[in-house]
């Protein structure tokens, strides 16, 4: 208890000290430019916490190609591994760990246009341009359902949740 | 326009219209009270303002707080077993349970009105009974405790969606005001050797927890604030938006109350805080009406459509 203490404090208390979830996920989408490459592996070779994070993060993306003679096992991987990214996007973008100027201009996807809609009625306004802005990061627009789902079903329960899903996708 | 009455009748009798209907009572109570103050400030005649608390006012906190249960058992029957805020809705549930019975023993009991059952009893049991009911102080910190349990579930619902906020320095120095008030209090009255209320019973002890409680809502409170400002003004927002009020003004009509018994305030300002407790109760009961209003959205489609065009309106007018 009181390590998970010392951990968490260590990593909130002091900021730049750990990798921000944000950075380990540019590091594995292999974004960061050559030295901060390095500055992140001496980082993980000193530090088990991250060390663990970004070795497990490793081994789902090694995976995948390794994979590639069953391919639908690999694509629903992959769409786990996506949306998982989604998830960890979203997160930091509530908790507002990303930047403020969105990268583009707002969601393209109509499902990622009426997920916001909902965050915005059910949520607020803040949280829809966090959330659309989340979707942005990433080389490709991620889709936006699947992570802000949890969100839901926490506040609205999962019954809730599942018809908001619902009726965002059958309408489009 | 009969047709425009009816549309505007049916509006106000659906299920999710309790936030405008408690929002809407409120203020005709509160201009009510104005008018009473007034009659009575002009003619001199308290009967005006007891009239308009024993009666009205009464009634509004104890209706209220059976709204406030009614609504919380819904929103607590809409989650799943296993459901992240499941427990917490149990807890607010059972801590609108105490509230009720505390407003009714407190407010119907506890006072000498053709409202109250016992005053139909012998004079000398209706006298007893009537201020035994006035001094009873079980309820409300049995309902802060509760309240408070179930907000810790939902601040970790915050953590975990990653919305939870941090404190800002005002924050501190308003919890730290609250929280010297009740050391103070505690100086003065508890740990005084010169006890001014007598001997220490088990009563006496739960009525002395209700401040310290006050605190930990207020902290819980001023962290659920922060963390419903990092997401807007939607529906969910405002259910915990109303909890942190009614916190903020329980805390502030306790001062009140503190403040006017030793003469600390001037008089206006000891009357208007009589009026915090009546927005206070308003706000308890506005957390579960907006929490169905989204449950009750979110499974009707149509609902859900009208409410998304809504938005998508509203960005448009806004470009």
């Amino acid at each position: 208890m009181v390590k998970r203490l010392l951990v968490w404090a260590w990593r909130h208390a002091i900021p730049g000290v750990h990798p921000s979830v944000e950075e380990f996920l540019t590091w594995a989408d292999g974004d960061l430019a050559l030295p901060d490459q390095a500055v992140f592996e001496a980082h993980f070779a000193s530090c088990r916490k991250c060390g663990e994070d970004a070795g497990r993060l490793r081994d789902a993306r090694n995976h995948l190609p390794a994979r590639g003679a069953r391919g639908r096992e690999t694509r629903l991987l992959q769409e786990g591994l996506q949306n998982l990214e989604a998830t960890m996007r979203v997160w930091s973008a509530l908790r507002g760990f990303l930047p403020e100027n969105p990268r583009r201009h707002f969601v393209r996807s109509a499902i990622n246009l009426r997920s916001t809609r909902a965050v915005k009625f059910y949520f607020g306004q803040e949280a829809a341009n966090r959330i659309a802005r989340s979707g942005q990061q990433g080389a490709h627009e991620s889709h936006l359902l699947p992570a802000i789902k949890p969100l839901f079903s926490a506040f609205l329960g999962r019954k809730a949740a599942d018809s908001v899903a619902r009726h965002i996708v059958r309408t489009i | 326009m009969p047709s425009c009455f009816i549309v505007a009748l049916n509006s106000l009798l659906r299920e999710d219209a309790a936030p405008r209907r408690i929002i809407g009572s409120t203020i005709v109570l509160l201009v009510a009270g104005v008018v009473a103050f007034g009659a009575w400030w002009h003619t001199g005649n308290p009967v005006w303002i007891r009239a308009y608390f024993y009666y009205p006012g009464a009634l509004f906190f104890v209706a209220c707080s059976l709204l406030e249960v009614s609504l919380s058992y819904r929103c607590w029957r809409r989650f799943s077993p296993g459901d992240l805020l499941r427990p917490a809705w149990f807890l607010i549930l059972l801590s609108g349970v105490a509230r009720l019975m505390g407003g009714f023993v407190r407010h119907i009991g506890g006072l000498e009105t053709w409202l109250n059952p016992l005053s139909y009893l012998p004079s000398y049991w209706s006298h007893l009974l009537t201020q035994r009911a006035f001094e009873a102080e079980l309820f409300s910190p049995l309902s802060m405790a509760l309240l408070a349990i179930g907000l810790i579930q939902v601040l970790r619902a915050c953590r975990l969606n990653g919305v939870l906020g941090n404190l800002k320095p005002l924050d501190v120095v308003l919890f730290g005001g609250i929280a010297l008030y009740t050391v103070y209090y505690f100086s003065q009255v508890v740990l005084s050797p010169l006890h001014p209320e007598g001997p220490v019973n088990l009563l006496k002890v739960i009525g002395w927890s209700s401040d310290p409680l006050l605190c930990i809502l207020l902290l819980e409170a001023i962290l659920i604030r922060r963390s419903t400002a990092n997401l807007g003004w939607g529906l969910i927002s405002r259910c915990w938006i109303s909890y942190t009020a009614a916190i903020l003004l329980t805390s502030l009509g306790d001062v009140g109350l503190w403040a006017s018994a030793n003469g600390l305030v001037p008089y206006w300002l000891e009357a208007a805080s009589w009026y915090v407790w009546f927005i206070a109760s308003a706000s308890y009961a506005l957390g579960p009406a907006y929490q169905l209003q989204a449950m009750l959205c979110a499974v009707d489609e149509a609902r859900f459509d009208e409410a998304l065009l809504a938005t998508a309106h509203a960005e448009a007018t806004a470009l």
